[in-house]
């Protein structure tokens, strides 16, 4: 296994390493124009009949199967109808007022230069190929239908009623016809060439001339040239597009818009760990503060006690020593007091023989 | 600990009323949609005020017709708004002369909400009160404007003339009622006769001097035309014009105008035909133009189109060079401006847009005018340079005149048997039989549409000029180029934007048959012109 | 069970039942006939209530879990201790039934390892959420485990994996934190079916910031809920904690609600999405901020400083909806604001009731763990062990 895709397997470390890439691409001066050469089909709507021919040619081309109302009735057109898993394609009848005659305009996936639904997909299921078109590969979807979400026009559809491999189902561009050198579909059937094939820069010439020589008949403004950051399918109107249901799309394309969320991830991966850290280091060293200033006060609260207990100690043996001397000292006294009496006895007895005796007997006293 | 509680009640309490009063009034005084918005022509800004210098609040919207008919309804008439001086009705609200800014508002705000105010209490649906002042001076009103420009035409310029209740005492026509110049010898505004001209023509958008350093005043077109127009209507009894905004400025008013097709010539000394010469001849490379201007009174429903404000020659403002009364339009462009539809070539691009016409010309480009038509106008007998400019005006008249007289009057065509009578089309023979195009049929039926336009004679030289129509980007010819040799395979990158042969035929018959307006076949029915193959 | 016959058919034990037992045959009948068969969703609304609810509401309100474990062991804030785990057990179960409730929604749901293994769609915010849900849920696991593993008596692994709380919890933030706000980014792509009010390119912070909300509001809730059903599971521990963990949930939650009102605040201004306020979805987005964002930030500030724990528990109820609300709004009742009536979606009641059969799942099974591990209570044998 390679180390880098062992890192990607990762989870938040491969993504740190992808995410970013993909953030440096996004918001770098590296724009992505659209491959060179790549195919599309302009619609003019001014020359769209609404014979319903590019829906019978999708059809046929892509083995779909046939709706409930003919071809060849054109009464589907009173209402507005959407492309779904087995139409890719609809053509829908404007009555725009001011204008005698309805405007027709065809839907179907505008295969944008940078694909909200390829940007969208988490397994890579879609892919924008150098020829314009963008494709599906049904062995990859996992049927989030995330892309349904992403898309700006709407475009992918879900079979919902498959409960065993439901795909996403849009237009093709007949990718495999173009490869084959072939003409899409419902542009090889279209009578009045309402529908323009070639690469898009030429397609661009093309509306951009048309506009010029038939001021009156255009709407200055070439749908599909900067909306979503470009399609491969572009419009000419008479009216202006949102009157033909066109979306107000704008010129920023889906990989623009997530490279912002997407580029905050290395930021996350990378400082979320480090703060965190940080905050636990924190939290744990004022609890460390907090446990050494306890056991300091406990030690001052012991030695407060300790001091204390000492003095009284030293109180009690200070009383203790002074009782124990007085004591002494007064069995001393009682002593001597007694010896003397004892002494002053015999002396009287001793005096009363010989009176002289008493002050011999008081001298030796004063001397001790 | 009670102090507390209720402080921060107190605190909770007066934030949540702040944000709510900064949330609302931001959303109040934004452009939000409100449902009731409507479309009127009758939306006047007083803006009086603002006119002045600054004001504290926005200009007020305010709806004029609204106004009167309230006051219909309450038999009152425009006094009860305008005063009348020197019998004449003030076009100001409540004045005759604006006051300094201060009276201004007091006597806005004070006769407002009276009115207002009386009504209210008499229950009847009125306008806002005092202190609602946003919903007089809003700076974002819903409602729209509906009003639409409105000019006199040919028609109603007749009515006028020829309406019984328009007389001017001593004289036998009418000019005088509206038309009239200033006399610097009497000071007073009097008819001229022959020299009338637009209203536009003294009358601007802002009220200018009415000679250079006199200090009375020509009113601007806005108070020249209501004042000259409205009062009239007021005043006249009977059969009268409208006096409500909604009554001129609205496009469903005008299209209710009666209109009278056929108005005799206006008679203001305009010649026949005219040159149309540089005013530098010596300079100009091409010869003098021809114009047949008796032709276009009758192509068109007013002078206006051409003369935008005033009765004057078009070199007089459109010089070589250009000039600032001419809006420094070149003569060039004034001439030839493709997209200006007071120009000969936009004109005429305009006039194309006709049916009989729209089926080739709807095709064609329209982005530059067609270099083979330069010499339909610009002929070399017409007389230039040195020659041009010793001519007197009678000789060019004459010139002018016999110019005109020279121009075709019937579109010159190929004989019948020179027009093929069926066009086989087999381009789609793997699933339909090839289609059979009647193409004398077509030719002949669409040559008869134009039979009677002095244009199409005009324009249509060369007998192949109109079947350019179709046979486009090819030189005239008589048999021009199988559409094959063009068209081929769809989408060839070095042809460009050039369709292929399916896609050349489809767009050609359906883009002429929508133009023209042909019902049928309908662009869908492909059984109606190709049948399908049965083998 | 330790439950005789006669005591375990409760009311709410017979409508579990009920519940179950209707999820089941509806589970069947998503699986046999179709995603199709049992929803309303269509070309139009892809997403409906199994992505609005399940997974945006069960992910933000499963926040508690890193929430919880951030303030205790990253914070220090010691007291948490005893509401980590029953936060941790919720948290797990959330994301767990969050990926069993996303079975039902994917079209193919036995390929949901792709991402991870098959083929990486690193541009995909998508992705991410995939890539950090599924780690998370591993993580959750083992932090949870310890529960069980007292439980089982298994001593040496319980002691390995305790020794690993502090990098378990540091990857849970990072995980939440990027996960909970790529949720929000998901939307980030879709500026034309997202109405103004709620399109922003903070879609992200406005997530992450309200997933704190709505964890701490979830833990003080469901400490309600379980000291209602549970109370005799708690030890003293919990109890004397509870009352402080929930006010100081309050106090966390009061000020971030109040943070998150103003950026919506800045959002609206940066915009310039005034005008849209006086719009019915203006409206709605006043009820939104007013009633679900600033009323309980205001009445848990009131609750916290009048030690009103009642009132704390009424701003949790607030704090949930809330947040409920808003991710209803993001991904249901303003997106798609543009389309006709017609072609608005609204579940249908097998969607609601597959939804509905997931919370009880969670329920029962946090009941069973809490009624046999020691989640609300500290096993005697690991007593300040922690």
């Amino acid at each position: 296994m390679h180390r880098r895709k062992f890192l990607s397997l990762l989870g938040g470390a491969g993504l740190a390493s992808a995410m970013g890439a993909t953030k440096v691409r996004a918001a770098g001066n590296h724009t992505f124009n659209g491959y060179p050469d790549a195919m599309g089909v302009l619609h003019d709507s001014t020359r769209c009949i609404g014979c319903r021919k590019c829906e019978q040619a999708c059809a046929e081309v892509n083995n779909l199967p046939k709706p409930s109302a003919a071809y060849d009735d054109l009464s589907v057109l009173d209402t507005k109808r959407r492309t779904d898993a087995k139409t890719y394609t609809v053509v829908n009848k404007y009555n725009t007022a001011g204008l005698e005659n309805p405007i027709f305009r065809k839907q179907q996936c505008n295969h944008c230069q940078e694909p909200a639904c390829a940007s969208a997909c988490f397994v890579k299921a879609f892919t924008k190929n150098p020829d314009g078109s963008v494709t599906y590969n049904g062995d990859l979807c996992v049927g989030c239908r995330y892309c349904m979400v992403a898309c700006p026009f709407g475009v992918p559809t879900f079979e919902y009623d498959d409960p065993l491999d439901p795909l996403v189902q849009k237009c093709t561009m007949c990718h495999p016809r173009i490869q084959e050198g072939k003409l899409p579909g419902c542009v090889e059937k279209c009578p009045k060439e309402a529908l323009t094939f070639g690469k898009r820069e030429d397609l661009l010439a093309i509306a951009r001339d048309r506009i010029r020589k038939y001021p009156d008949r255009y709407e200055n403004h070439i749908y599909g040239e900067k909306e979503a950051g470009g399609t491969n399918w572009l419009y000419l109107s008479p009216v202006p597009h949102t009157e033909l249901g066109m979306p107000v799309v704008g010129k920023t394309s889906a990989p623009e818009l997530t490279s912002g969320a997407l580029g905050a991830v290395p930021m996350v991966v990378g400082i979320w760990p480090v703060l965190l850290a940080g905050a636990y280091g924190i939290s744990k060293r004022k609890e460390k503060i907090a446990a050494e200033e306890k056991a300091e006060a406990v030690r001052e609260a012991i030695e407060k006690t300790q001091a204390s207990a000492d003095g009284a100690m030293k109180t009690a043996l200070d009383k203790a020593a002074k009782d124990k001397a007085a004591a002494v000292d007064r069995e001393v006294k009682k002593a001597v007091a007694e010896a003397q009496k004892e002494f002053d006895e015999k002396l009287a007895a001793m005096q009363a023989p010989a009176e002289d005796d008493s002050d011999a007997g008081e001298s030796p006293e004063e001397e001790a | 600990m009670m102090k507390g509680r209720s402080l921060l009640r107190w605190a909770g309490l007066l934030v949540a009323v702040a944000l709510v009063s900064v949330w609302g009034h931001e959303a109040q005084s934004s452009k939000a949609e409100v449902s009731s918005a409507g479309s009127y022509a009758d939306i006047v800004t007083i803006d009086v005020i603002g006119k002045m210098g600054s004001t504290e609040l926005p200009a007020v919207t305010y709806r004029h017709d609204l106004h009167t008919e309230a006051m219909k309804k309450l038999n009152k008439d425009c006094s009860a708004c305008h005063k009348t001086q020197d019998g004449k009705m003030s076009l100001k609200f409540m004045r005759t002369e604006d006051g300094s800014a201060e009276e201004l508002k007091s006597l806005y705000h004070t006769n407002c909400f009276a009115c207002h105010a009386e009504q209210a209490a008499a229950g009847n649906n009125t306008g806002p009160q005092d202190g609602e002042c946003r919903a007089c001076h809003n700076p974002n009103p819903a409602d729209t404007s509906a009003w639409k420009e409105v000019g006199m035409d040919k028609s109603l310029h007749y009515r006028h003339t020829a309406a019984k209740t328009i007389k001017v005492s001593g004289q036998d026509v009418n000019c005088g009622a509206c038309h009239h110049v200033y006399e610097p010898a009497t000071k007073k505004a009097e008819w001229k006769k022959q020299t009338e001209d637009s209203c536009r023509a003294c009358h601007k958008t802002e009220s200018t001097p009415v000679a250079e350093g006199a200090d009375k005043m020509k009113p601007a077109l806005n108070d020249a035309a209501h004042a000259a127009c409205v009062t009239c209507h007021v005043k006249t009894t009977g059969d009268t014009g409208p006096v409500t905004c909604a009554g001129c400025h609205t496009a469903e008013a005008q299209k209710q105008y009666k209109v009278v097709k056929d108005v005799p010539r206006l008679d203001r000394g305009q010649p026949d035909a005219a040159l149309v010469a540089a005013d530098d001849v010596k300079k100009a490379k091409l010869p003098a133009v021809a114009f047949n201007h008796k032709l276009h009174e009758t192509a068109l429903d007013n002078c206006r189109t051409c003369h935008h404000e005033k009765i004057a020659s078009c070199t007089e403002c459109h010089t070589l060079a250009g000039k600032k009364e001419g809006n420094f339009v070149q003569l060039e462009q004034a001439m030839h401006a493709v997209k200006d539809k007071a120009s000969c070539v936009g004109c005429h691009n305009t006039a194309k847009a006709d049916p009989s016409c729209a089926g080739c010309h709807g095709l064609m480009p329209k982005a530059a005018a067609s270099e083979q038509s330069c010499a339909t106008c610009h002929v070399k007998e017409a007389p230039k340079g040195e020659e041009l400019a010793n001519m007197d005006k009678d000789q060019k008249k004459a010139a002018a005149a016999a110019l005109v007289s020279m121009r075709p009057t019937a579109m010159p065509v190929y004989n019948e048997e020179d027009i093929p009578e069926t066009v086989e089309i087999g381009a789609l023979v793997d699933k339909f039989e090839a289609s059979k195009m009647p193409h004398r049929k077509i030719v002949k039926t669409m040559i008869a549409a134009v039979a009677g336009s002095k244009m199409a004679a005009g324009f249509h030289t060369d007998p192949g000029t109109f079947c350019q129509g179709c046979h486009h980007n090819s030189p005239v010819s008589k048999t021009p180029p199988k559409c094959q040799s063009c068209h081929g395979k769809p989408f060839e990158a070095a042809k460009g934007d050039r369709p292929g042969l399916k896609a050349a035929y489809h767009q050609q018959c359906m883009g002429c048959h929508a133009a023209m307006k042909l019902e049928k076949p309908k662009a869908t029915a492909c059984k109606e012109c190709h049948a399908e193959r049965t083998n | 069970m330790s439950h005789n016959q006669k005591s375990f058919w409760t009311p709410g034990n017979v409508l579990t039942a009920f519940i179950l037992a209707g999820g089941l045959v509806l589970t069947f009948l998503r699986f046999y006939k179709g995603i199709g068969a049992v929803t309303n969703l269509d070309d139009n609304n892809p997403w409906g209530v199994w992505i609005g609810f399940d997974l945006l509401c069960g992910v933000a309100l499963a926040a508690g879990g890193y929430v919880t474990s951030a303030s205790c062991y990253l914070f220090g804030l010691k007291h948490y201790h005893s509401a980590v785990r029953p936060a941790i057990t919720t948290a797990f179960l959330g994301y767990f039934f969050v990926v069993v409730a996303l079975m039902y929604d994917l079209g193919h749901p036995w390929r949901l390892p792709y991402p991870l293994v098959y083929s990486q769609g690193t541009t995909s915010l998508l992705f991410e959420v995939g890539l950090c849900v599924a780690t998370y849920v591993t993580v959750l696991f083992v932090e949870w485990s310890p529960a069980a593993l007292e439980w089982l008596g298994f001593r040496k692994i319980r002691n390995f994996v305790i020794k690993l709380t502090l990098p378990l919890t540091i990857l849970g933030v990072v995980l939440s934190t990027m996960h909970q706000s790529s949720l929000g980014a998901l939307f980030v792509i879709a500026p034309g079916k997202l109405h103004p009010l709620w399109y922003s390119s903070f879609l992200p912070v406005f997530f992450f910031i309200s997933s704190m909300v709505a964890g701490a509001s979830m833990v003080i809730f469901e400490g309600t809920l379980a000291h209602k059903g549970l109370h005799d599971k708690m030890d003293e521990t919990h109890l004397k904690e509870a009352d402080g963990v929930a006010f100081g949930m309050a106090k966390a939650a009061s000020f971030i609600l109040m943070g998150y009102f103003f950026i919506k605040l800045f959002d609206i201004t940066m915009d310039n999405d005034w005008a849209y306020l006086a719009t019915g979805y203006g409206a709605w987005f006043l009820v939104e901020m007013f009633g679900f964002v600033a009323l309980p930030s205001f009445l848990y500030a009131l609750g916290v400083r009048e030690k009103n724990l009642k009132l704390v528990r009424i701003a949790s109820v607030f704090g949930v909806l809330g947040i409920v609300i808003n991710r209803f709004n993001v991904s249901m009742i303003a997106f798609n604001w543009q389309l006709p009536a017609a072609e608005r979606y609204f579940p249908s009641w097998m969607e609601v009731g597959i939804s509905i059969f997931v919370v009880t799942l969670i329920v029962t099974t946090y009941r069973f763990i809490a009624t046999k591990m020691p989640v609300l209570y500290e096993h005697p044998e690991y007593k300040d062990a922690h």
